[in-house]
């Protein structure tokens, strides 16, 4: 008879912390920003420097507020399936800058081991699921982990998604939120409708007036906020998590803003409507987040400048220590994408 | 009492949910229903919360057994058909089988699909999909031909650390039985089967062929040639030795598969017995898979576009007297 | 519907052709059957005829222009009934093809040397089916290639007769057996093919004779006679007067030159005149070695060697004495190197010391003449003087050679020098 082993993943007795303060929360939210914001910009000049990284760097800027706001309203223990944009999140989930230096320069010691890449790490084993490149598919698997969790009894914890307007499109993304909802799951779902999947407008990707209006559809209680301001955000998240993580059922937050930056590094983003740009849908929630600190006297420009510099410091420090770190070699990998090795094609491995 | 091929795969179900609390199925219809094809007949009511019903979400169905396997558990899914895994493909290749080799952490899961062909079935009931599966790094895929196997395969699969794709055959079900189902099998996973002993040729097969090769070996001997036939068991990984070893026997080689006709296990089978027994090779080794259509609906059709006794005894004759 | 004017194949080897004279022009009406495109291959000279009734819309060729089989030359207008009645659907559907995927103008052969490409096609003629047009056609073919290129003969039975499969290979090898030893069984398989079977019932009955391993010299003379007997061999043979060359010798100093050491001489100044008569045909070409290096055979325990005595023609004979028994002392001694055999122009054996008076010598395998001679034997001569018979010493000379690379003629020719040299002998 094989009895149940406590959960894999990591687990938190942990009361959930009350917010210290709302000056608190936001700062703390803020800092998480810059960080991601710092790091973003980092990856970006090393990226455009040539030679360091392979592949592409896919930036979240504009994001911030919106990816921050649910990693800090998540708790571990939680699961947390991020997307493209997330790296705020990440970091206030608990992801740290190393594994995005490491998984961005290939190093051999970071969570993926070279064998993937940039935006598609995590480390499952502690709740930080490592996205797939197909949109959606992460929704039912965070699905599963609650509802194996409830299977074995378990309560308290909420599996968070994040995907694009864009991926609100794929049959993964309806079949997992239905079955999620179909199976009354603490998920939270949370859509950046940021204006554009790749260069298509929201226009070419579906015809519904609010994204929101699906939330009735599948059976999700709906949020609406504007991604642009941190406040809202760190309420709208905090409220969306705590509702699931109460038994009320999956949780649908529309977040409204603009990405401000192309796809990837390699996109211009010339097609994106200036209009847009200039209306308060694209301002920068980094931005309005200091001006908030400021006008409210939370922070004083010193404090912001001494923030950074400390952002600067960390994200320096991950990006030498990647560049310093063995890189992945063939030699001494075990190719070999089966864990039973008695189960291996030796007749392949031994062709390559 | 006999047992069926469709009893021994509820049979194995019923005993990976009594000897392992970490084993739940999932799958459209298979709760207090028992599944389109009753292979979880009564599961239900003796596991209650075990056996569950899922929407007619093919996609979500493995999303939702992958995140419930990183927690630890054991789930199996039950495919309606093979045919609608191709909903599911997206969450198969790419977030199960890549799973282990991105992250290290094992994706332990069993795939059923009842696949093939059964007469007025047609396009969208009747395919084999093994070899698209194989196709791809990451995954076990199993491909039973008996009662026995289908019994312990199925146990097997529960118990690996890997994705498994459990290619059950319809045809199979209930036209095949057994007298008893032993309490061990008599050969692990990895290893295929010699199901008949012969010295002038081999047919290497898997699956509900296995039946039509075994019946050609038989209309052969009446004819004074002793006909060899391997049952892969499973697929992949496949047993390359073992079918080495008999054409080394024997100098010609016939693989046999009711898939489609490009590429595929018949024609890894080909180019594994080319490139590694070419020296053992009396003839060019030879496939025989079904026509290159779509599964037609019509008995008459269908029986014309697999692989029969027939046919396969026409081509050892042709490979026999190269 | 439009109906390809293509290049057929006439006999199994024709890769291309080149138009003669071309009997049409677009706008003319022709006939089924009509000859309208003379064209000449390297054999001969005929007609290609039109397919059916119509109009000819298009000519693609050039008169003097070379175009591969399959090359579509030209097309034909024809009406649905006429293609209907001629069976024509399948060209007409390639040559629908044809105007949608292939560059208008026909594939050409760039020279002589791609007709090697063609090769023995063993398909059913054009028209017969039809397949060339569609099968050419419809490909996209670099144009540097001539359009017969593409079209890989499909082989008959290939089952039969020589056919041998992986596996009797392997267990020849494994057994220690080549091919040559198969001739030896009859075979039961396919047209008689050597089955696996046959062959190890053929060893099983093997095993009950006396067996044992052959020496190491045996193998390598089978072997090189082997690859020897893989020409076409021919011997002539002619009477050679030896009582000057007795004499001659009997005058020497010692030591004193044998027999073969004269013939050995005489051959490396007859092919002065004419080194191309002991050339090796390789491929398309004449091979010849630069200097006239002669090989000598010597009859050593369980075989034969033959080493070779350099530049023969540039030294008299009394030079040649001591290199000479050198060589035969250091293949008696088995002290003979790798560069002692090679590159010898010919060879010369004497089988006289075994009392033979006539031989077939088989020349190595990388030469193409070898030069014997016989035992020395009284013979009588017609002397016209004394109007008697008398006797003289005398020996047969024979002169084997590949029949490939030289004619009797010729090979009588230079038999006939070596001849008036031994007669000879003070010119050597």
């Amino acid at each position: 008879m094989v009895e149940l082993a406590p959960s894999p993943v990591v687990q938190s007795a942990e009361i959930p912390l009350k917010p210290e303060s709302k000056r608190e929360n936001f700062v703390r939210a803020y800092r998480w920003m810059l960080l991601a914001r710092t790091l973003d910009e980092k990856l970006a000049a090393l990226y455009k420097a040539g030679g360091k990284i392979s592949g592409g760097v896919f930036l979240g800027t504009g994001q911030e507020a919106l990816s921050t706001a649910l990693g800090v309203a998540l708790r571990k223990g939680d699961v947390f399936a991020p997307l493209i944009r997330d790296l705020a999140g990440r970091l206030a989930f608990g992801e740290p800058v190393l594994d995005a230096t490491r998984t961005y320069l290939g190093s051999r010691l970071g969570p993926m081991r070279g064998r993937d890449g940039n935006i598609h790490r995590g480390r499952i084993a502690e709740g930080q699921m490592a996205m797939i490149s197909h949109l959606g598919a992460m929704i039912s698997t965070t699905a599963g982990v609650l509802l194996a969790r409830r299977m074995r009894g378990q309560t308290g914890t909420v599996g968070a998604i994040s995907i694009g307007d864009g991926a609100t499109s794929t049959g993964s993304t309806h079949e997992g939120l239905n079955t999620a909802a179909v199976e009354h799951l603490p998920l939270v779902a949370v859509i950046a409708n940021n204006q554009y999947a790749y260069s298509t407008p929201t226009s070419r990707q579906f015809a519904c007036e609010d994204l929101l209006d699906r939330a009735k559809g599948y059976g999700y209680e709906g949020h609406s906020v504007d991604g642009t301001d941190l406040e809202a955000c760190l309420e709208v998240l905090q409220r969306a998590v705590d509702r699931a993580r109460e038994g009320h059922g999956p949780q649908m937050v529309v977040a409204r803003l603009l990405r401000l930056t192309g796809h990837g590094l390699h996109d211009d983003a010339s097609y994106v409507d200036p209009k847009l740009k200039a209306s308060p849908v694209g301002a920068d929630c980094l931005r309005l987040a200091e001006k908030t600190l400021l006008e409210r006297r939370w922070a004083e420009a010193k404090d912001l400048a001494s923030w950074k510099a400390e952002c600067v410091k960390e994200v320096d420090e991950a990006a030498a220590q990647a560049m310093r770190d063995p890189a992945p070699d063939p030699k001494l990998e075990d190719w070999s994408a089966l864990n039973e090795p008695e189960m291996l094609d030796l007749g392949l491995a031994t062709r390559g | 009492m006999a047992t069926t091929y469709l009893e021994a795969i509820r049979a194995a179900q019923a005993k990976a949910l009594q000897d392992d609390e970490r084993v739940f199925i999932y799958g459209q219809d298979v709760g207090a229903f028992g599944g389109a094809f009753k292979a979880t007949k009564g599961l239900a009511a003796a596991h209650p919360g075990r056996v569950m019903d899922s929407p007619i979400s093919e996609d979500a169905s493995i999303g939702l057994a992958i995140g419930a396997s990183i927690e630890g558990l054991r789930p199996i899914v039950e495919m309606q058909f093979a045919d609608f895994s191709s909903v599911a493909f997206s969450q198969i290749v790419n977030q199960a089988a890549t799973q282990f080799y991105r992250t290290g952490v094992p994706c332990p899961m069993v795939v059923r699909l009842p696949s093939g062909g059964t007469p007025g079935g047609g396009p969208f009931h009747s395919q084999c999909m093994e070899a698209i599966y194989a196709h791809y790094p990451g995954l076990v895929v199993m491909t039973p031909a008996t009662v026995e196997d289908a019994y312990h395969l199925l146990l097997a699969a529960v118990e690996l650390e890997d994705p498994v794709i459990y290619c059950e055959h319809k045809f199979l079900y209930n036209h095949l039985k057994a007298e008893r189902l032993p309490e061990k099998s008599d050969l692990p996973p990895n290893k295929a089967r010699v199901a008949r002993r012969g010295r002038d040729a081999t047919v290497v097969t898997y699956s509900a062929m296995l039946h039509e090769a075994l019946t050609a070996a038989g209309d052969l001997s009446r004819e004074g040639w002793e006909i060899e036939v391997v049952d892969l068991r499973v697929v992949k990984p496949i047993d390359t030795e073992t079918i080495l070893e008999s054409v080394s026997r024997t100098g010609r080689m016939l693989a046999v598969g009711e898939s489609a006709p490009w590429g595929g296990v018949t024609a890894e089978v080909v180019a594994r017995v080319a490139a590694d027994g070419f020296r053992f090779l009396d003839a060019p080794p030879r496939r025989l898979a079904c026509k290159d259509t779509p599964v037609p609906y019509h008995p008459n059709l269908w029986a014309a576009h697999r692989p029969n006794a027939a046919e396969i005894a026409r081509v050892l004759r042709e490979v026999l007297r190269f | 519907m439009r109906i390809p004017i293509t290049m057929p194949q006439l006999g199994e080897s024709m890769a291309e052709a080149t138009i003669v004279s071309l009997g049409i022009k677009p706008g003319q009406t022709v006939r089924a059957d009509q000859d309208i495109i003379e064209v000449e291959t390297n054999k001969a000279v005929f007609q290609v005829t039109s397919s059916c009734d119509g109009e000819i819309t298009e000519v693609l060729v050039e008169r003097g222009g070379t175009y591969g089989v399959g090359a579509v030359l030209g097309y034909i207008e024809a009406t649905e009934s006429e293609i209907e009645k001629r069976g024509l659907g399948r060209a007409a559907e390639a040559a629908a093809t044809a105007s949608a995927e292939t560059p208008s103008v026909p594939l050409r052969a760039e020279d002589g040397a791609d007709a090697m490409h063609g090769g023995p096609d063993l398909n059913p003629p054009v028209w017969a089916t039809g397949q060339y047009a569609s099968s050419t056609a419809a490909l996209h073919v670099d144009k540097r290639l001539p359009a017969a290129a593409p079209v890989v003969p499909t082989r008959g039975a290939g089952h039969g007769g020589g056919f041998l499969s992986p596996r009797l290979r392997a267990r020849l090898s494994e057994a220690g057996l080549t091919e040559n030893d198969l001739s030896a069984i009859g075979g039961t398989g396919t047209n008689g093919r050597v089955t696996s079977d046959d062959l190890e019932r053929y060893l099983f009955a093997l095993a009950a004779n006396d067996v044992s391993p052959a020496m190491p010299m045996r193998l390598s003379v089978a072997d090189a006679m082997r690859r020897s007997w893989s020409r076409p061999l021919a011997t002539v043979g002619r009477l050679v007067k030896l009582d000057a060359l007795l004499a001659h010798r009997a005058a020497a100093v010692d030591p004193k030159p044998g027999p073969a050491l004269y013939a050995v001489r005489a051959l490396a100044l007859a092919l002065t005149d004419d080194r191309q008569s002991a050339a090796r045909l390789i491929g398309n070409k004449l091979v010849v070695p630069k200097s006239i290096d002669i090989g000598c055979a010597v009859e050593v325990d369980e075989g034969i060697m033959v080493p070779v005595l350099r530049k023969v023609d540039g030294k008299p004979l009394a030079e040649l004495i001591a290199p000479y028994r050198a060589l035969v002392e250091a293949a008696r001694k088995r002290t003979l190197t790798p560069a002692d055999f090679a590159g010898s122009i010919a060879s010369v054996t004497n089988y006289g010391p075994f009392e033979l008076e006539w031989a077939t010598p088989i020349p190595l395998p990388d030469e193409s003449l070898i030069l014997g001679l016989g035992a020395t034997r009284k013979h009588p001569e017609w002397d016209a003087e004394i109007e008697d018979w008398m006797p003289i010493n005398a020996a047969q000379l024979t002169l084997s050679f590949d029949h490939r690379v030289i004619d009797g003629g010729r090979a009588g020719r230079l038999l006939a020098k070596v001849v008036s040299l031994l007669e000879a002998p003070d010119q050597l």
